[in-house]
This record gives structure tokens, C-alpha cells and sequence, in this order.
């Protein structure tokens, strides 16, 4: 019989102590402690459309709106994007160059998405002339955990789609995996599957 | 503080997560402001999306009091009576002003649905995720040899997502490759390797690509073909094409992760990194030849290539998504039969005539002389001159001729398969000199083995010792097999 600590071998133990702080350090690595959602959305059949519709429709002008969906529906903190909702762009200024939701507008939208049991997981805007990618004002602005399309448009013509989350720290955006489900395309994957097979 | 009226806050989704998940939480403050700042003291780091830096609240956070946006309440001195509300509400703005990409993690190709779904596992790792695993899609790899070492390797990097995998071999698989060579099956003997590699590639994951190099590596061509990949997994089983690719990833500035084999020992380590050591710094001259056995005539045991191609192709991944510390500077040794890890210290050699300060090799070289192969092949073609055939031995000795058949392999080669039928004595080279006397000069004698290799040399060197009736079994008992009985085992 083995030295017994607190019920264990000395070996158990020892390879007990190894795994919780390996996952200590896991869960140290995620930072703070806030559970680190593997950065991923799905966009459902039409979202991507309705968002180019409504840029192209603007340009030059920045368009936004909301993302009406799910969060957290499934493990990993994976979101769903049921809808598009356009929103005015309350920037007088320069909306070509910025874009404003209001609070009040924001509150609403969420209100009316609370009653088809849906919440707003993020939004969306495009930058005219520009790339896909979030500015400096962008990231002043932005609140964590909602996800923030940015759709590209060059000469009218709206282009690369990203989706970006503010950093914990603010200091950055991270880029979010884009996943769409368009109706159209599934069946066409398994049309070509079913090709191949029979040859 | 318990003076003080409580007051709800509503937080709304996007600070859930600093307030435990909460979408309410009970504060207490006199004035909107002190509720607040009771709020953002008990869940600090809430602080820093409420308030900027001067202090003040975000021009984008709103605080409703009941239902009235507290701006029009005196802002944040508006008093609060208990069973009142407060609610942020979150405005939304930003612009495509200054879009300098700055703070903003970006890279090279996106990634498809399926390939998201592919890689869930990998995503949720922050030394991966996105960003890395676009890295990996970017990526190219140049496997140099598909066999032991390379099949392990082109099936974990397949299934990790690099995004282009070059393969190297000029084979066909052989039956005696299925014990480690992974990649294949039944089905593929006798199909060239890369053939049969590249379906099983795809089969594990369609969205890499498969880039087929029939060709045998040689000095002339290597600059070309490992031009392109950005890492080069070196699985060779000889001399002159390891030389051959440590110099050209040496020459060319790429990491070459290096794993080698023998019986029941591996190595693995990654050499051509920038400031570490290369495959000249360990070893700046290869074995005489003949010394260091290959695995087909010293055997290798079967999941042994797999532990070291995985770790190549592991070193391979860190390589590729810069995380953690590579084995460059290191040499991993692994003994499978004592089951042990042992780690050498590796420095780059700055009198290295590769990869040191002043380099006598700038160009690559002929690697077969390097290493005395062809010195080796040119006396091995001397030696044809006693070969004798198969079928002249039979004959002979079926005519009854006194001819001895002498069989200088190992006992347990004997126990595979012998030409024991035909009168064959088992005289092991290990034992040869101490059974010298067992031999009459005078006598006719064929010695044979494996392949005919080793009897070779012993009867080149009974020749020499004045033995003048010795021949020696072309081919070997695999030569006899496939002339006279194919129903033969081979090995």
C-alpha cells in the first residue's frame, strides 16, 4: 500500500493536481473569468441579402440596423441572426461617414424582438468606399458581446462581409466565423455529392 | 448605506456577463449617479464600458429612470425614490471614418460553413481560433516522403486544415509498407504512392489541396520544389536526401522539421529556424555507408512512426500559428522500448559549412557522393561477377550436384522462410567468424540472404580469403521467390 493523501495514491493525487490547474489555467486564459464565446454566427436565409439591399440602397450613405436573433442558443456562446432590421442612420452631420442608432430607437427594436421571444445580438452598417474592417471610431463606440457586421461597398456595389466583437480590454476588434444558411445552396451540396458517388 | 433607497438597475445584454449573467441587479444611491457608482463598485469591471477615461459616462450609454431618459432629469444628479427603475440602454454608432484597420485583428483567407463546423474544436482554443485557423488554411506544407513518418503527418495536417499539403515520393506501395504506413490499404499495393495518398487525403478533408511531386528529390530539382511551402517535413529514409533537404531548406530560409527512425528509437527536431542549429550542426558528416542499417533491413516497429511523424506534424502546426516553443535548439530522443523521453541540447555551429557564419556550401551539392552511395553501388556492381541465378542453383542442386547452400541471415529471418528443402545450412552473419572452419575452400558453395546484399559482401570477402568456388544467390531468397515459387513468403 501507497503513502494515502486525503483518500489518493501519491500518483493519483499528483495527476489530479496536474489536471485542475490545467484547467485553471484554461479558465484564466479566457480572461477574467467571463466565458469566452467561440466567436462564430450564423446568419439565417435572406440576412445577408437584406443588409446588401440596404446598403446599396443608401450608398453613399452609411446604412445600419439591428440583428434580430438568438444568443447563447446553443453551447459556446454561438449566436443566430434571424432577420435584418433596417433602422434610419439618425447621423445628420456626415452620414456618409458615420452612423447613429439612437437609444430610444435601439430600445424599441429590442422590445418588439422580446415579444417573438428574440433579442438583438448585434448590428449591422456599411462603410461606403471603405473596407470591411472597423475604424478607430468604430471601436470607440461599440459595446462588448454584441457581434457588428460591416459590410463593404465600392461604388455603389456592396462587397466583403465581416463580423466583428469588441475585445474584453476594448483594445481591438476580433473577427467572428460567418456562417450562412441560405435555403438555396443546401440542396445544391448534396446534388453534387449524389453526382459523384454514382460515378 | 442601508439608508439609502434601493434602486433596480436593468442591464442590458451586452454587460450581462460582468454582472454574473444577471438582467437585474439591486443598488442603492441617493442620486442616478450614486446608484451607479454603487453599481459599477460592486461589479468593477463594468467600469470601463460605462465610464471613458475622463471619467464621464460613454457619450453612447444611456440611463433611463423609469421611462424617461434621465438627460432630461438633470442627468446623473436626478434623485431616485425607492422602487424606481434605472435602465442603460445601449445607443449604436460608429462610422467608416478613419478605417485604418487599426486594432484590428485581421488575416488571410475566411473560412467556408463546413469548415467552421470542421474546426469547432480547434476555434475555441484562443492559441487557435480564427485567426490561427486561417493561418492554417493559408498555409503550405512539403512532405518530403510519404512512407512511415510522412503518412501520420499528411493525415494530421490534412485533418487540422492546412490548406495545401506538397507530398514527395516516386514508391508504389508494397505490401510490407502496411504495417506503418497508415495512408494505405490492401487495395492500394502496387499503386504509386502518391496516387493513393492523395485520395486518402481528400477523403479526410476536401479543402486541402493535394500537391503531387513524383519525382525523386535531387540537386537539381529540390530549389524548385520546395520553393513554394513554407515548412518542410523531412521523413526521408536515407542519407543523401536528408543532407539534401537540410541544405535547400538551409539555402532557401525554411523550417525543416526533421524526425527519423530506427527499430525502436525516434528523434524529432526542427532545424533552418532562424538563429537555431541545422541538420549539419548535429551531423556534419553522414555514416560510412553500410554502418547504419535501413529500416528494411533493421526493422521498425510499427506504431514507432507514428508517435514521431505526429510530433512532426504537431511542431509543424506551432510552426505555422507561431504558438508555444518549437523544438528548434533541441533534440527529441524517444526509446519505445524502455519508454522513455530524453532531450539534447542543439546549437546552431558557427563553423557549420551550411548554415554557419561563412559558409563553404552556397549551392546544393552532389549529395550521393557526399554520403559514398555511389561508391557503394559501384562495388556493389563489382560483386555481380560471382552472382549465380535462382534457377542455375536449383538445377544443380536438383541434378545432385555437391553444391553447399549456405543461409547467412538471422535465426528469426530462418524461422519467416528458408530454403531449407533444398538442403540449406543457416550459418548467421552474426556467428560467421567464429564458424570460419566450418567452410571448405574446396568445396562449391552458394551463400544467400535476404536480398542478396550481405551475402555479397561475404563472399566477396571468402573470395579474398581464398575461397574460389563461392558464389553468392542474386537477388537473395526474395530473387529466389519471385523466379521460381511466387506461392513463397517475402518479407
Amino acid at each position: 500500500m501507497g503513502a494515502r493523501l486525503n483518500g489518493f495514491t501519491r500518483p493519483a493525487r499528483a495527476a489530479f493536481v496536474w489536471r485542475v490547474r490545467a484547467s485553471r489555467r484554461w479558465i484564466e486564459a479566457r480572461g477574467d473569468g467571463i466565458v469566452l464565446a467561440a466567436p462564430v454566427i450564423r446568419l439565417g436565409p435572406g440576412v445577408l441579402e437584406a443588409v446588401r439591399r440596404h446598403a446599396r440602397r443608401e450608398y453613399p450613405r452609411e446604412c445600419c440596423g439591428a440583428l434580430v436573433g438568438r444568443a447563447a442558443a446553443r453551447a459556446g456562446g454561438e449566436r443566430l441572426v434571424v432577420r435584418a432590421l433596417p433602422l434610419e442612420n439618425a447621423e445628420r452631420e456626415a452620414p456618409a461617414r458615420g452612423y447613429l442608432i439612437p437609444a430610444a430607437v435601439v430600445r424599441r427594436a429590442e422590445r418588439d424582438a422580446a415579444l417573438e421571444g428574440l433579442e438583438l445580438v448585434g448590428f449591422y452598417h456599411s462603410h461606403p468606399g471603405g473596407g470591411a474592417e472597423p475604424s478607430g471610431v468604430d471601436r470607440e463606440k461599440a459595446w462588448p458581446w454584441y457581434n457588428y457586421l460591416i459590410v463593404a461597398v465600392g461604388d455603389g456595389e456592396p462587397g466583403d462581409v465581416r463580423v466583428w466583437r469588441l475585445a474584453e480590454d476594448r483594445s481591438r476588434f476580433d473577427a467572428v466565423a460567418i456562417v450562412v444558411e441560405d435555403e438555396e445552396r443546401a440542396p445544391r451540396i448534396h446534388g453534387a455529392k449524389r453526382g459523384r458517388s454514382r460515378r | 448605506m442601508s439608508g439609502l433607497p434601493a434602486v433596480v438597475v436593468r442591464i442590458p445584454a451586452p454587460l450581462r456577463a460582468y454582472v454574473g449573467g444577471a438582467g437585474e441587479v439591486e443598488v442603492r444611491g441617493a442620486t442616478v449617479g450614486a446608484a451607479l457608482q454603487d453599481l459599477t463598485a460592486r461589479f468593477p469591471r463594468l467600469r470601463r464600458h460605462l465610464y471613458g477615461e475622463d471619467g464621464r459616462l460613454r457619450s453612447f450609454v444611456n440611463i433611463y429612470l423609469n421611462e424617461e431618459d434621465v438627460r432630461h432629469l438633470g442627468g446623473e444628479s436626478a434623485a431616485i425614490r425607492p422602487g424606481d427603475a434605472l435602465t442603460i440602454v445601449p445607443s449604436i454608432a460608429g462610422g467608416a471614418e478613419v478605417a485604418t484597420g487599426e486594432g484590428v485583428t485581421a488575416g488571410p483567407p475566411g473560412l467556408t460553413n463546413e469548415e467552421v463546423a470542421r474546426y469547432a474544436r480547434h476555434l475555441v482554443l484562443p492559441e487557435v481560433g480564427l485567426e490561427g485557423q486561417r493561418k492554417l488554411k493559408a498555409a503550405k506544407v512539403l512532405l518530403v516522403g510519404a512512407g512511415g513518418l510522412g503518412s501520420p503527418a499528411a493525415l494530421y495536417l490534412a485533418a487540422a486544415g492546412v490548406g495545401t499539403l506538397g507530398l514527395v515520393d516516386f514508391d508504389a506501395v508494397d505490401t510490407s509498407n502496411l504495417h506503418r504506413q497508415v495512408l494505405y490499404g490492401v487495395s492500394d499495393v502496387g499503386r504509386p504512392k502518391l496516387e493513393a495518398a492523395s485520395a486518402r487525403i481528400r477523403d479526410v478533408n476536401p479543402n486541402v489541396e493535394v500537391v503531387p511531386h513524383a519525382v525523386r528529390l535531387t540537386s537539381e530539382n529540390a530549389l524548385e520544389v520546395l520553393e513554394p511551402y513554407d515548412v518542410v517535413v523531412d521523413g526521408t529514409d536515407n542519407f543523401p536526401t536528408r543532407y539534401l533537404v537540410n541544405d535547400a531548406c538551409v539555402l532557401l530560409g525554411k523550417p525543416n522539421v526533421y524526425g527519423s527512425i530506427f527499430r525502436f528509437e525516434g528523434q524529432v527536431s526542427v532545424f533552418g529556424v532562424e538563429g537555431g542549429p541545422c541538420y549539419r550542426c548535429l551531423f556534419r558528416e553522414p555514416p560510412p555507408p553500410g554502418l547504419v542499417p535501413s529500416c528494411a533491413e533493421g526493422g521498425v516497429l510499427g506504431v514507432l512512426p507514428g508517435i514521431i511523424g505526429s510530433l512532426q506534424a504537431l511542431e509543424t502546426l506551432k510552426l505555422i500559428l507561431g504558438q508555444g516553443q518549437t523544438l528548434a535548439g533541441r533534440l527529441l530522443l524517444f526509446d519505445a522500448l524502455t519508454m522513455r523521453w530524453r532531450e539534447l541540447r542543439l546549437r546552431r555551429n558557427p563553423a557549420c559549412p551550411v548554415c554557419g557564419d561563412e559558409p563553404t556550401i552556397r549551392e546544393l551539392i552532389d549529395y550521393e557522393a557526399f554520403c559514398g552511395v555511389k561508391r557503394e553501388r559501384e562495388e556493389a556492381g563489382s560483386m555481380e561477377e560471382f552472382d549465380v541465378t535462382p534457377t542455375w542453383v536449383k538445377e544443380r542442386l536438383e541434378s545432385g550436384e555437391p553444391l553447399r547452400l549456405i543461409d547467412v541471415r538471422e535465426r528469426d529471418e530462418w524461422e519467416l522462410v528458408n530454403l531449407g528443402a533444398y538442403g540449406a545450412e543457416l550459418i548467421p552473419l552474426s556467428e560467421f567468424a567464429d564458424r570460419m572452419g566450418e567452410l571448405d575452400a574446396t568445396q562449391e558453395m552458394v551463400v544467400y540472404c535476404r536480398s542478396g546484399k550481405r551475402s555479397g559482401r561475404v563472399v566477396k570477402q571468402l573470395r579474398e580469403a581464398g575461397f574460389t568456388r563461392v558464389w553468392n544467390l542474386r537477388g537473395g531468397i526474395l530473387g529466389w521467390a519471385e523466379e521460381l515459387e511466387p506461392g513463397m513468403p517475402r518479407y
